[in-house]
């Protein structure tokens, strides 16, 4: 039995979420800005993260009031 | 002989006194429109015919003694987001292309309120693509060029605007602001431009780029002139849910030219140290400081915590709105946009469900932070922009999102922010400063505006356009 051996291309893992990430989004995008996407994506992660450094005391973010919303007559 | 740098104010004066009609001020605006505009790129459609059809009406009701106030008979341009009765909204984008329901549409709330107030539409002027992005010379469209020299960026995304008022080929108009849009194409431009406190100007009628960000504002060459729009401009209207019942001020009347006493904040980490700040516009920024000082005003420099983390928040909560509404185009349609658009409004695909609502707690947290400032200062002065106009080769949205931003977190908290001319590059682009303050405090902010334009005439600088046609 002759075995053959798959050439070996490192992941790279930036691009394996970004592209999963794309396709979740239902993206369909050129090369060029694949690219740049995995380009941006530790940056752009980086930023997010620092969001949730101001936590705990933070009060719920939105509020929702049916009579508003939907008028004295109908709340 | 009309002048390229003729305010708002003083044609209201001429139309007045006799000294010009509405009729030969539209016809030399447009003239100077169709001239210009190949080069410029200001507008996406000049509305010839009906503009000097409008002017034609005013002169009329005027002779009459029918006074609509201080817009009547002006012509004004507005931003192709921006619904106006009879025209196509494009945003320019050729997704709006061939679809029957952005051709011919009515006006907008704000737009209607001008039209009854008897301004007179020059057209609709080029905006950044749905109001996000960079110019993409691959589409139909013209490219928006500075007119302070064409090889640089008019700024955006109310690019058209922004060159239309700065090379006098329209005396005032309209632009939308979610991270800068309003400010940004003043700054680099030489303009006054006003983004209001969110809900003071309703929207109905706007194409949205991100809905709990988005306001409509004043630009004009004074903030004399940006007070007399907003006068028309601002107030409640049930087309806008969140259009806020907060009465109108006589915005004119507010301009004193008083700034004795005022407590001006400066914030100074990221805004004033930043390794990307221009020394040129530092330098301008504090001279506008000293020169309210010398008026009586009081500055002091603060540190104003998680500016740029707020900054950073604007930009997520814009795109996740703005991929929400045009999802299902990216997906079926994702060529038909520029390359800027899908490179920004993309990056939502990397945002999660909880991100957002992060981003939404912070804001409040962040509020907080600002309201106590303006417990200690009546308002901030910083720069509106981090350098003047950047070489439109060398523009793209990847370097954006690595160049320091003054202007989105003001949008992120809905205050109402301020850009007006500071001085003048060696290179010889003009820059800005910004003024923020309090929500719905908009007279005080364009008091200190017309304050600092009564003791500078930066404003009234005209870029040297007639080189462009020999």
């Amino acid at each position: 039995m002759i075995q053959v051996a798959a050439e070996e291309v490192p992941l790279n893992p930036t691009a394996v979420l970004v592209d999963a990430l794309l396709a979740a989004a239902g993206l369909t995008v050129t090369p060029a800005e694949r690219e740049a996407f995995i380009e941006d994506y530790p940056l752009l992660q980086a930023r997010t993260a620092k969001l949730y450094s101001v936590g705990g005391e933070l009060e719920p973010a939105l509020d929702f009031n049916p009579a508003e919303f939907y008028g004295e007559e109908l709340a | 002989m009309i002048r390229e740098n003729l305010t708002i104010r003083e044609a209201g004066k001429q139309l007045r006194d006799g000294s010009v009609t509405s009729l030969a001020l539209t016809r030399a605006i447009l003239d100077r429109a169709q001239k210009f505009n190949p080069a410029l790129g200001a507008y996406t459609a000049i509305t010839r015919d009906v503009a000097l059809e409008r002017a034609a009406k005013a002169d009329a009701e005027l002779a009459a003694g029918i006074d609509l106030g201080p817009l009547h008979g002006i012509p004004l341009a507005i931003k192709d987001i921006i619904d106006v009765a009879g025209t196509a909204t494009t945003a320019n984008s050729e997704v709006h292309d061939n679809d029957p329901k952005w051709q011919n549409r009515k006006d907008a709330a704000v737009v209607g309120r001008l039209r009854a107030a008897g301004a007179v539409f020059t057209g609709k002027t080029t905006t950044s693509e749905f109001a996000i992005g960079v110019p993409d010379a691959e589409k139909r469209f013209l490219v928006p060029r500075n007119p302070w020299d064409t090889t640089r960026s008019a700024a955006g995304s109310s690019s058209g605007t922004g060159i239309a008022v700065a090379a006098g080929l329209a005396l005032g108009g309209l632009g939308t602001d979610t991270g800068g849009s309003v400010r940004s194409p003043s700054c680099v431009n030489g303009l006054s431009g006003l983004k209001v406190t969110f809900g003071r100007v309703p929207k109905s009628g706007v194409v949205p780029l991100s809905h709990s960000l988005d306001s409509v504002g004043p630009m004009a060459r004074s903030a004399y002139d940006c007070a007399l729009l907003l006068e028309v401009m601002a107030g409640h209207d049930p087309s806008d849910p969140t259009a806020a019942r907060v009465p109108v001020a006589r915005y004119s009347q507010a301009l004193t030219g008083e700034v004795d006493g005022l407590r001006i904040g400066v914030p100074e980490p990221y805004f004033l140290d930043h390794e990307q700040l221009d020394p040129e516009v530092r330098d301008g920024c504090l001279g506008v400081v000293d020169r309210l000082a010398a008026l009586g005003a009081k500055p002091t420099r603060f540190s104003l915590p998680n500016a740029e983390l707020a900054k950073d928040a604007n930009h997520l909560v814009m795109v996740a709105e703005a991929f929400a509404y045009h999802r299902n185009n990216f997906v079926g349609r994702w060529a038909d946009y520029g390359r800027g658009t899908r490179a920004a409004i993309g990056r939502a695909a990397f945002c999660s469900g909880p991100d957002y609502v992060q981003a939404n707690r912070f804001r409040r947290h962040f509020a907080q932070t600002v309201a106590d400032a303006f417990r200690q200062y009546d308002v901030l002065i910083m720069p509106t922009m981090a350098t003047p106009a950047e070489v439109l080769a060398e523009m793209s949205v990847s370097k954006r999102l690595r160049q320091p931003s003054f202007t989105g977190i003001w949008n992120f908290i809905g205050v109402p922010a301020m850009s007006v001319p500071a001085g003048f590059s060696s290179d010889g682009l003009p820059f800005g400063v910004q003024i923020v303050c309090r929500p719905f405090a908009e007279a005080l902010l364009l008091r200190v505006a017309d304050a600092l334009q009564r003791d500078t005439d930066w404003h009234l600088a005209v870029p040297p356009v007639h080189r462009l046609v020999a």
